[in-house]
């Protein structure tokens, strides 16, 4: 029988005991969580997992924001150009914020061709914030994603890697379900990749005008820094023998004219597509932006749209694809 | 410093540590390191406001051993008064200058002289009110000869700034605390384990229950306009325990830090809401500030060695003054006014004999119960609005069931943009410590009962806690409800 003669001792023997205890459970639990996030399959958790597990390797493959996520229909684009085809853009996430996906797919691809980035007015802005951090925390230990924590939100970067079991205060509820539909997906044996719509997401609703106010107008912001990223990115991907093609997706009109240099943002993927010598297309005048019905709101396109734009879109990759 | 932060989670061990392994050979050392400790964790939200601190400390040191030399009673009573200015002068100025500058101009106006407002853009110091309030308990106690002042400045110091309390209470008395820092602290485990448990509990009912609860209470509340009766009726009565858990698990965790640093502070919360009446309620909710009022306000006044009258009107002052105290609102000062009122009948109804005071009847006991709750509750509502447009609208709408989303409590949930299971879980929180409560007061659970159990046991119950605040805590809202007062 061990026999704490003070009550210092006291305090060192079972302190430390509780601490190492504690850790333990801690660690036990962060540890199950994470492994049962990662193999969850639905929203944006379940389209990282894909690409974090290695479980999809197509022909084409999309990335971007939302505006891209709700934009191209990956269905469409696989019949029209006969090769296959995913949509792994994020939302609320321009490449430049998840381009620990890009670089983690480039790292194990062997059938990709083709590179789809989908560029929004919002796609070149400064960003120092990581939106919904709860999606890449299960693979928190990866390198890509480490890099991406510490370039984008440092201090976050800090905490997540410093401070023992920080990850639990980043997580959500979003993560906890996550974590359920995993441990039943490891249960059942379902696999990730069992997205009929291939990371499409459409949007049935009809066209309603976010704008706050009609008078004043926005300024959209284009930052250097983001610019590099965005050479950066595209250089690795050539790198890697694949073909890299900027795509500006369509805002309606009344949105593009919401903005007072709307225009400074166009000459901006421009210039960008001619430094990296990227194949370039631009939908901001497509007659598509000149009806609301495409819409569901200024930035971003409905289901039928979707499948407009898609179609155009196509069309144009046929010629990069398959040069007819 | 937030008690649930990052920051503090460092500095609590790293203090702890310095105090009872560096320092504790030497009490003026120990003290010290009090004082510095304290002086970090408040400069931590914003250091000039140290320079009130320190002022208000050395006002008080100096006037209370003035007040033991002086034995001339008009010179004693103006040294009482000047200490009393110089600390609601600060306070005064710093929470109250833009409301008197806001109701002059309108009142002004309202009789037709308009004047051109003079108001400043001044922050309110964190916790202001409660270091005021205990600064001026020693003075007032050195007065009436009733505590010895100090001569030990570091001791006194860290009187005033002993940071577990600092922020949001409990308001300490001179003759409770002040003693305990001229006496050698001696370490005990069980100390440390009686603050840790403390504490656990604090953190738990502030950052699981209160933050949930507060996600559906701002959305009613921040925009009462778009709700109707059902919806304030649901976010008041979880106003009711938000405000409590919020505040008690600061007061909590403020008892459980000072534990472990070898000290007793006052118990500030004894289950309120199973109060039978709002006179018991007030012996139970922020003991340390009802006390304070009735020591060093309503006693003056008289307290009830005076006539019917009088009486009620003292309470009335001491209720109206405590709703003032919390916020230069006229908001606070009717959810005072409401429970002055209620008390005066509460006063008026206890001569009858059909009241049933002293009746046994567990069932009765219940209804009393509720009443209580319901009332308070009502209260409450002047208390979270936040204007007294919204109050009065809220609480003249509590009844009307008529709008058309109002139907079930999934269309009620829906239409304040949350899921029902959100809804649910916020009740099965409050039940839950409706049985810890209730357990608490049947004496079937302590801390002491955790204590004696075997380390694995014990240590079970930590980590259940631990783990309950990393998963189902909510880490969205961080401030607590008492620190803007």
């Amino acid at each position: 029988m061990l026999h704490l003669q003070s009550d210092k001792q006291k305090l060192l023997f079972y302190g430390l005991g509780f601490t190492l205890f504690l850790s333990a459970i801690l660690m036990f639990t962060e540890g199950i969580f994470a492994y049962f996030v990662s193999h969850s399959n639905t929203e944006q958790t379940g389209k990282i997992n894909l690409v974090m597990q290695h479980q999809i390797d197509t022909e084409l493959m999309i990335f971007g924001s939302s505006v891209a996520e709700v934009g191209f229909d990956t269905k469409v684009l696989e019949q029209d150009l006969n090769l296959s085809a995913y949509n792994m853009a994020i939302d609320g996430t321009p490449i430049s914020g998840s381009e620990f996906l890009t670089n983690e797919f480039l790292d194990y691809t062997q059938n990709c061709k083709t590179i789809v980035i989908g560029m929004a007015f919002f796609s070149l802005g400064d960003l120092n914030l990581m939106n919904a951090p709860e999606r890449y925390l299960a693979h928190k230990t990866n390198p890509h994603v480490k890099d991406n924590f510490k370039k984008i939100s440092p201090s976050l970067y800090n905490k997540l890697y410093h401070v023992p079991f920080y990850s639990f205060i980043v997580a959500n509820h979003t993560y906890y379900k996550n974590a359920f539909i995993g441990a039943k997906n490891s249960l059942k044996n379902i696999a990730l990749d069992n997205d009929p719509l291939k990371g499409f997401v459409p949007h049935y609703s009809d066209y309603e005008d976010t704008r706050e106010s009609l008078k004043n107008l926005e300024a959209i912001s284009i930052s250097k820094t983001t610019m590099e990223t965005y050479t950066a990115i595209i250089e690795k991907i050539k790198a890697k023998g694949i073909t890299p093609v900027l795509v500006i997706t369509p805002m309606y009109i009344q949105g593009q004219q919401s903005f007072s240099n709307y225009n400074e943002y166009l000459t901006a993927v421009e210039s960008l597509s001619e430094q990296t010598h990227t194949t370039f297309f631009d939908f901001s005048t497509h007659a598509i932006v000149n009806d609301e019905n495409y819409f569901y709101n200024n930035g971003h396109l409905n289901a039928s749209g979707a499948l407009k734009f898609t179609e155009a879109v196509s069309d144009s990759l046929k010629i990069v694809i398959h040069g007819n | 410093m937030l008690f649930n932060s990052l920051d503090f989670a460092i500095f609590l061990p790293i203090v702890f540590i310095l105090y009872w392994f560096v320092t504790q050979r030497n009490l003026k050392w120990q003290n010290a390191l009090v004082v510095i400790a304290s002086y970090v964790f408040y400069g931590w939200w914003d250091w000039r406001f140290l320079s009130l601190i320190i002022f208000s400390t050395l006002v008080d040191y100096t006037i209370g051993r003035k007040l033991q030399s002086e034995s001339n009673n008009s010179k004693r009573k103006l040294l009482l008064w000047s200490s009393i200015l110089i600390n609601l002068g600060f306070l005064g100025f710093f929470k109250y200058y833009n409301f008197f500058i806001e109701n002059f101009v309108q009142a002004f106006s309202f009789f037709g002289a308009p004047i051109q407002p003079n108001t400043l853009n001044i922050i309110l110091p964190v916790g202001i009110s409660f270091y005021t309030f205990q600064t001026l308990s020693y003075t007032i106690d050195v007065y009436r000869k009733q505590l010895e002042p100090t001569k030990d400045i570091a001791a006194f110091a860290a009187f005033v700034s002993f940071f577990p309390q600092l922020v949001a209470g409990p308001i300490e008395r001179a003759s409770n605390l002040l003693p305990q820092f001229y006496k050698k602290r001696h370490f005990k485990f069980i100390n440390v384990q009686f603050g840790f448990i403390r504490i656990l509990w604090g953190l738990f009912k502030k950052v699981v229950i209160a933050d949930r609860l507060a996600i559906v209470v701002n959305t009613v509340y921040n925009s009462p306009e778009d709700y109707g009766g059902l919806h304030y009726i649901l976010a008041t009565v979880l106003f009711a325990f938000q405000i409590y858990c919020d505040f008690s698990g600061y007061s909590d965790i403020a008892i459980g830090t000072a534990r472990m640093f070898g000290f007793r502070l006052m118990e500030n919360f004894r289950t309120p809401y199973f109060s039978k009446s709002i006179g018991e309620f007030w012996k139970r909710w922020h003991i340390s500030l009802s006390t304070w009022f009735r020591d060093y306000l309503y006693i003056p006044l008289g307290g009830n060695q005076v006539g019917r009258a009088r009486l009620y009107s003292n309470l009335m002052i001491v209720f109206v003054v405590s709703g003032f105290w919390h916020g230069a609102k006229w908001t606070f000062i009717i959810w005072g006014a409401v429970h002055g009122f209620i008390l005066i009948i509460e006063n008026v109804l206890s001569k009858r004999k059909w009241v049933l005071r002293n009746s046994k009847s567990r069932l009765l006991g219940f209804v009393k119960v509720l009443l209580i709750f319901c009332i308070t509750a009502f209260a409450w509502i002047f208390f979270r609005a936040n204007t007294t447009s919204d109050a009065f609208s809220i609480a003249s709408e509590l009844f009307d069931f008529s709008q058309s989303f109002a139907t079930n409590l999934r269309g009620m949930t829906l239409y304040m943009g949350m899921p029902l299971w959100k809804l649910i879980a916020c009740f099965a929180l409050v039940a839950w410590l409706i049985i810890i409560e209730h357990l608490i007061i049947k004496k079937k659970i302590s801390e002491l009962f955790i204590i004696k159990q075997k380390p694995i046991v014990r240590w079970s119950i930590y980590t259940g806690l631990i783990l309950s605040v990393l998963l189902f805590g909510s880490f969205e809202i961080d401030q607590f409800i008492y620190f803007q007062f």
